[in-house]
């Protein structure tokens, strides 16, 4: 036979030579791979049947694709199924040509056991990297994901804690500051002294509240008092702190002011009252007012504006005194 | 700005007619191995074909590594294309895998398809004793994934060539080549192991379109008995047997292929 003849010249080449038709039935072969397949029976045979499994399977699935297309292949990877169940791996490559009118393959292989052995060792090591680098990648990400959640957590907690110190100096039927607010800060106000610049305190009280909570209930005095909040929110300036300090009892701090304009604020807020369209019942307020002086604490303040809060009572209620007057600090200068 | 899905995935149509077939590739392969089909098909026909992701020249950016880690992502795919190809139900042929991508499309919106026809395909290629044989055991499987590695420089090249569409030896070329090696491996890899360590058994049953297993009576990598089981589960399945050999019947015997497929669609 023509491609016996072919194939006889490379009987002593290093190589496994192999001929096949395009559609991979083996015409011929060189006694090399006889001796590897340990069989002279070769011609008839299908190449694939001579592959182990997993490459008879890629043979089908990709070589015998290519073969079909092109007109060579290089350095395509392959195994033998050797005697004994044993494997032989070879590189493989094929040229197509025709021969005497038939299209023939033409297959040169190279055993490479040790090449292949490593290329194995290879891929496993780099499949483990990949591994640890996707394991690396989850952590990563597991992490930042803690973290997100962390800082989600703290950024709650702190919204708590601001609501929570609100509601603690707060008052919650005016929405004014509370006592506490203003013992704290009329504290901090009076030791950081003259430095500070000057400053007002005014005491308020609703005149005569406690007919309205006798006569009319609770529900209508605390109706006056809400309706007061608004008021002084609405004469005040945004500097001023208004605290709620007592049942009926107000602070205003107004920093900044003269005996001169925290009387003119306090006025202003009185005429306020008496103008305003109450709905429950027509109130009237009085205040007394003490300017921040060289020495003063907290105590000699806020007791000098009592006095003047208790003289504005004592002469007749709905007016507003400032300590100055009552000569219990000395006259601003003009 | 984002690519319409047609150009995504590459989608070829050609042929006129009221219906429309759609080809889906298999794994290792691009819509290329349509080539020497389609023809017959094309005079009363529209005939789609496309690459799907990570294959040929879909765009990279298709490509998902969480979403085509399952069959799922790939028929979302091909649902995608379905929708952009028209409101009209479909007539696909799926290849291999790309069988099995179609009939998890079709059991997810069984309203896009006409007919499925599951060509040399397989619901697992791992032998399950004693009662089903894939035709693989775990070890040959683990060899087969380690020798397409193996062979991933000569496969890249190879298509390469194909995406070039010449036997051009040029700088585009090479450069396109060292793209693949530089870019795809993980993904044949990985589009590997979707493929062959699938096991979509339990799905065959919720298949409602009438379908049309088809096998050739040698194929190496896909045994008779893995066309038998397909075609004894899904509920309105007929097997047809191509007196040919191979995984491609498409390429190596497309007339004989293209006679079958027209008797039966």
């Amino acid at each position: 036979m023509q491609a016996k003849q072919v194939a006889a010249y490379w009987d002593e080449s290093p190589c496994g030579m192999l001929v096949t038709d395009r559609e991979g039935w083996v015409l011929a072969v060189n006694a090399r791979i006889e001796d590897w397949l340990g069989r002279a029976d070769l011609a008839g045979t299908c190449f694939a049947d001579l592959l182990t499994p997993a490459a008879r399977a890629f043979y089908h699935w990709h070589v015998a694709l290519s073969v079909e297309r092109h007109q060579q292949g290089d350095e395509i990877q392959l195994a033998l199924a050797t005697p004994d169940e044993q494997t032989l791996p070879v590189l493989g490559g094929f040229r197509t040509a025709e021969y005497l009118d038939q299209a023939c393959v033409h297959w040169s292989l190279t055993p490479v056991p040790r090449r292949s052995g490593l290329e194995g060792e290879l891929i496993a090591a780099r499949e483990a990297a990949e591994a640890a680098l996707d394991e690396k990648q989850l952590a990563i990400d597991e992490l930042q994901r803690l973290q997100a959640e962390l800082e989600a957590h703290h950024q709650e907690l702190s919204r708590q804690n601001r609501h929570l110190e609100a509601h603690a100096y707060s008052d919650g039927l005016t929405r004014l500051k509370n006592r506490r607010a203003f013992s704290e800060a009329l504290t901090e106000r009076t030791r950081a002294g003259p430095a500070a610049g000057p400053f007002a305190l005014a005491l308020l009280d609703i005149d005569l509240f406690k007919t309205i909570n006798d006569s009319l209930g609770h529900a209508a005095g605390d109706q006056v008092l809400m309706e007061l909040a608004l008021l002084m929110q609405r004469v005040f300036r945004d500097q001023d702190l208004l605290f709620r300090i007592g049942g009926e009892e107000f602070a205003i701090f107004l920093p900044g002011a003269s005996p001169e304009q925290a009387l003119g604020a306090l006025e202003r807020l009185r005429r306020a009252v008496r103008e305003h369209a109450w709905s429950v019942a027509a109130v009237t307020v009085s205040a007394g007012i003490a300017n921040h002086q060289p020495g003063d604490g907290s105590d000699s303040l806020y007791r000098r504006a009592d006095d003047a809060l208790y003289a504005a009572k004592h002469d007749g209620r709905d007016r507003v005194l400032h300590a100055a007057l009552l000569g219990l600090e000395p006259a601003p200068t003009r | 700005m984002a690519a319409s899905i047609l150009d995504r995935h590459s989608v070829t149509i050609t042929g006129q007619g009221e219906r429309t077939l759609l080809l889906l590739h298999g794994f290792g392969c691009d819509q290329r191995v349509w080539v020497p089909l389609v023809r017959a098909f094309e005079p009363d026909w529209r005939v789609a074909r496309y690459d799907q992701a990570g294959c040929g020249r879909a765009l990279k950016t298709v490509y998902s590594r969480h979403r085509h880690a399952a069959l799922q992502g790939y028929a979302e795919d091909l649902l995608a294309v379905c929708a952009a190809l028209g409101d009209q139900a479909v007539t696909v042929v799926g290849h291999s895998i790309g069988g099995i991508i179609a009939m998890l499309a079709a059991i997810e919106a069984p309203q896009r398809f006409r007919q499925l026809v599951m060509l040399c395909a397989s619901s697992r290629y791992l032998d399950d004793p004693p009662d089903y044989r894939g035709g693989f055991d775990a070890a040959q499987l683990g060899e087969l994934l380690t020798m397409m590695e193996q062979n991933y420089f000569a496969w890249a090249g190879s298509m390469a060539a194909n995406v070039i569409g010449s036997q051009r030896k040029d700088v585009a070329e090479r450069h396109l080549r060292n793209q693949f090696l530089a870019n795809d491996a993980r993904i044949a890899r990985q589009f590997a192991e979707v493929t062959f360590y699938s096991d979509t058994r339990d799905a065959l049953g919720q298949l409602t379109i009438p379908t049309l297993v088809m096998h050739t009576d040698e194929d190496a990598v896909v045994p008779p008995q893995a066309a038998e089981y397909l075609h004894a589960n899904i509920p309105d399945a007929r097997l047809e047997w191509l007196p040919c050999r191979g995984h491609y019947p498409h390429m190596s015997d497309p007339a004989l292929l293209a006679e079958r497929l027209r008797a039966h669609l």
